[in-house]
């Protein structure tokens, strides 16, 4: 379950609520200061390297070995 | 002679993760162990031995009833366990004080006096000190 920050007392509204250790959630929610979010995380893509690495630096250093 | 002065003061106070300092004007946290009584006969003075933990802290706040306010924050927590932290400073030294696991037993939900700000107190139970 992810939930969303409502209130500025929790943290920055809209951002990602993740409750730190002993934290009460079902408090949170019954405040107002956080809901539940219908949509799931998913972790952010890792930037794949670039095929389109210079080749001309590789060349330049295997000749030089 | 090298004197320490600290005036009191917070400079972070949140209760179950929602900051509460600018509803706060008295801050109490007190750790403390069962004292159990372990003298026997022979022995000539009272003996006592550590027990278990039984911390409280105990705080005044002003009482608001808007939203995300000293109301919302403690309502749903009555009957129920949540984390304190409070932060001092003293001059470059900062202390971070958790209580984590405490129960707070009752809340005061109308309290205040003609002419006055209302204030409860409220105070959390137990919990693991860090």
């Amino acid at each position: 379950m992810t939930y969303i920050v409502v209130s500025h007392k929790v943290g920055r509204p809209g951002d990602v609520y993740i409750p730190a250790e002993g934290v009460n959630v079902a408090a949170l929610l019954d405040g107002g200061f956080i809901v539940e979010s219908t949509k799931t995380v998913t972790k952010s893509a890792k930037p794949k390297p670039s095929k389109t690495a210079d080749p001309t630096t590789e060349a330049t250093q295997s000749d030089e070995e | 002679m090298a004197t320490a002065v600290y005036l009191s003061n917070l400079s972070a106070l949140t209760v179950n993760g929602v900051d509460l300092l600018q509803q706060v004007t008295a801050f109490n946290y007190t750790k403390a162990k069962d004292q159990l009584e372990a003298t026997s006969y022979g022995d000539l003075s009272r003996v006592y031995v550590g027990g278990l933990f039984d911390n409280q802290i105990t705080m005044s706040l002003y009482m608001s009833y808007i939203a995300g306010e000293t109301f919302d924050t403690l309502n749903p927590l009555t009957g129920s366990n949540t984390t304190v932290v409070a932060t001092i400073v003293d001059g470059a030294v900062t202390t971070v004080l958790t209580l984590t696991g405490c129960y707070l037993p009752s809340l005061g939900v109308i309290s205040g006096s003609l002419g006055e700000l209302s204030v409860v107190d409220v105070e959390f139970n137990g919990g693991t000190f860090s």
